[in-house]
């Protein structure tokens, strides 16, 4: 469905945010996490034909999204909820979604009504439709930007961070949108929170500096990390050494951490059933060994 | 068909914020109100001794007749000559339309860079709408705006004459006034709201803010100005009409006075109250000229607006 191959991009001179990242995306929910930086955005908007790469070749559906024809053939088909998502505050959320229908090509008025309704309605807005978009909540901005991008039955929807600021509700609710569209389309969901790909994705890359450090299921990352996370409980202290420190908790005898590495010295440790977090802990830990390694 | 109703599409939205922005409605507002207000004053000035002179007393009956004038012939001279003081009245006037070009580019360089600033240009990025149609819609909606102000605003005006005319004269302007009204309405007022207004918003898809905007947007209504006063330049020198443009020009010049022979008779000797005698005329071929030039330089920066926007957004 989607191939990318040997792709780059460089900001200005020298600012890489992508060095040269291979993958193809099948259909479903793919998970794309990374830290902040990483180069998730600017590969995000690349696929959805925002931004030129430098190098390498992207194809989407069959489309050279290099190309002008291309990018307009992805961008009939696509679904895109940016990180930073823009609505016009004046308008009513039904005002807004009129209008993106019109431009997505919903030219027929009884199919756009149909449309406009059946996704207000999934998202959860139809009450308040009518509504000034400046008096929506984070939350509810983030929904219409979901029901926009469905608008036109899209085959790819591409989501940029889409859970952060939100609460906790929103959050699951988001989630569990964005998991019944991955069975009517390929959703790509780019995160820095290693738990919204847990609770959704089969498939998924890690991506540090440009480079993608993982690519498999969540499944395969936890196994990376089996017999590698401990339990450690210290009088307060914190326990140095290879290991990296995922969490700590206060308990009644100190605090305990929650560790990821090969062996951890010094301290009495338990291993534990390991998580998606540990996993990738684990792969930035081993990438920040590397690249200091390099020098 | 789809491109169209996407062009319409942004249009209507553009339209809606053209007005809520209200730098593009007050700025054209202000200047037709300059242009309307310049036109009627003097009319209302002369009105009180236009009145009594449409009173004919028998002294007045016989004066006229020793100049070889009958009362209708009187009625009729005092009919036309206020449609005259009309389009006198707008050789001063109507030069305020041409602010226009300075004021507006300012006021409406703002369209674009506040769709970046809202964030929606990211979002409209992703539909499957080229660079061209955005800024075509873009453009139409501002046009839509600036357009629809004027007409109300110069309608008003325009209207407020007619029915001072109507209640005080009992009849309104002649034929020939209002025909000629009509043409530097479209053959003048028209091209300049739509070059300003185009100018404007093209300039603003270099700049990221709204605030960015403003100057350059000044900058540019300034280079149009003076642009535009330069190359559509009327031919007649040495006069009030060598600032006037050349559509202007060629509505004046095609203005057929039915009053002036009359004054003749009364002055005892024949004058043209708007061109200098010797002016050279203006066809249809140069007017003709002065649009696909205007056309062709509109063009030129929305193709560099287009590179612009593939260059640096990749749409």
């Amino acid at each position: 469905m989607i191939g990318i191959s040997q792709l780059t991009k460089t900001y200005g001179r020298n600012v890489q945010a992508l060095r040269g990242v291979d993958l193809e995306i099948g259909s479903g929910m793919f998970g794309l996490v990374g830290p902040n930086g990483a180069g998730k955005t600017t590969l995000m908007r690349i696929l959805a034909g925002l931004l030129r790469p430098t190098s390498g070749t992207v194809t989407v559906l069959g489309n050279d999204i290099t190309t002008g024809r291309g990018k307009l053939a992805v961008k009939s088909v696509l679904g895109y909820i940016p990180q930073e998502l823009g609505l016009y505050p004046d308008l009513t959320a039904m005002e807004f979604m009129e209008y993106v229908a019109l431009l997505k090509g919903l030219t027929d008025k009884a199919e756009r009504q149909k449309q406009l309704a059946e996704t207000l309605e999934m998202v959860g807005l139809s009450e308040d439709a009518r509504r000034k978009l400046r008096t929506f909540s984070g939350g509810m901005k983030r929904r219409v930007g979901i029901a926009q991008a469905l608008l036109a039955h899209p085959q790819l929807l591409i989501v940029d961070e889409p859970t952060s600021g939100l609460d906790p509700e929103e959050r699951v609710r988001l989630r569990n949108l964005l998991s019944e569209m991955a069975g009517r389309c390929t959703v790509i969901l780019s995160t820095h929170i290693v738990e919204d790909i847990s609770q959704s994705c089969n498939d998924m890359a890690v991506i540090n500096l440009g480079k993608v450090l993982f690519r498999g299921s969540p499944r395969d990352l936890i196994n990376n990390v089996r017999g590698k996370v401990w339990h450690v409980t210290t009088n307060g202290e914190r326990p140095d050494g290879g290991a990296g420190i995922v969490s700590s908790v206060q308990v009644q005898d100190g605090t305990q951490y929650r560790l990821v590495g090969d062996r951890v010295e010094k301290y009495p440790a338990v291993p534990v059933e390991p998580s998606l977090e540990d996993g990738y802990i684990w792969l930035m830990q081993q990438a920040r060994s590397e690249q200091i390694s390099k020098g | 068909m789809k491109t169209i109703v996407q062009i319409l599409s942004i249009a209507r939205t553009e339209f809606r914020f053209g007005f809520r922005r209200s730098a593009p409605a007050v700025a054209t507002a202000v200047v037709c109100l300059l242009v309307g207000a310049g036109t009627l004053v003097p009319l209302l000035a002369i009105l009180p001794e236009w009145a009594a002179n449409s009173i004919l007393t028998p002294e007045k009956i016989e004066r006229l007749a020793s100049y070889g004038l009958s009362p209708q012939e009187w009625a009729f001279f005092l009919r036309e000559y206020m449609g005259d003081m009309f389009v006198y009245s707008t050789m001063l006037a109507w030069l305020l339309i041409l602010l226009a070009l300075l004021f507006l580019p300012m006021a409406t360089s703002a369209g674009i860079p506040a769709d970046r600033k809202f964030g929606v240009s990211e979002v409209l990025a992703g539909y499957p709408i080229s660079g061209s149609t955005y800024l075509a819609g873009k453009v139409l909606g501002m046009l839509g705006t600036v357009l629809l102000v004027a007409a109300i605003t110069l309608g008003v005006f325009f209207s407020v004459t007619e029915i001072t005319l109507f209640y005080n004269l009992h009849y309104g302007l002649s034929a020939n006034a209002s025909r000629f009204l009509i043409e530097i309405v479209l053959l003048d007022g028209l091209p300049i709201l739509v070059c300003g207004t185009t100018v404007g918003v093209l300039v603003g898809v270099f700049f990221r803010t709204r605030r960015a905007a403003i100057f350059p947007g000044f900058l540019a209504g300034l280079a149009s100005l003076v642009g535009w006063v330069v190359a559509f330049k009327a031919p007649a020198r040495g006069s009030m009409l060598g600032v006037t443009d050349l559509a202007y020009y060629y509505a004046l010049q095609n203005y057929h006075s039915t009053v002036q022979p009359v004054a003749a008779r009364l002055g005892g000797q024949s004058f043209n109250l708007f061109l200098p005698s010797g002016a050279p005329g203006v066809g249809i071929g140069r007017l003709a000229l002065m649009y696909l030039t205007m056309l062709a330089t509109l063009a030129a920066l929305a193709f560099l607006a287009r590179l612009w926007l593939k260059w640096k957004e990749n749409f």
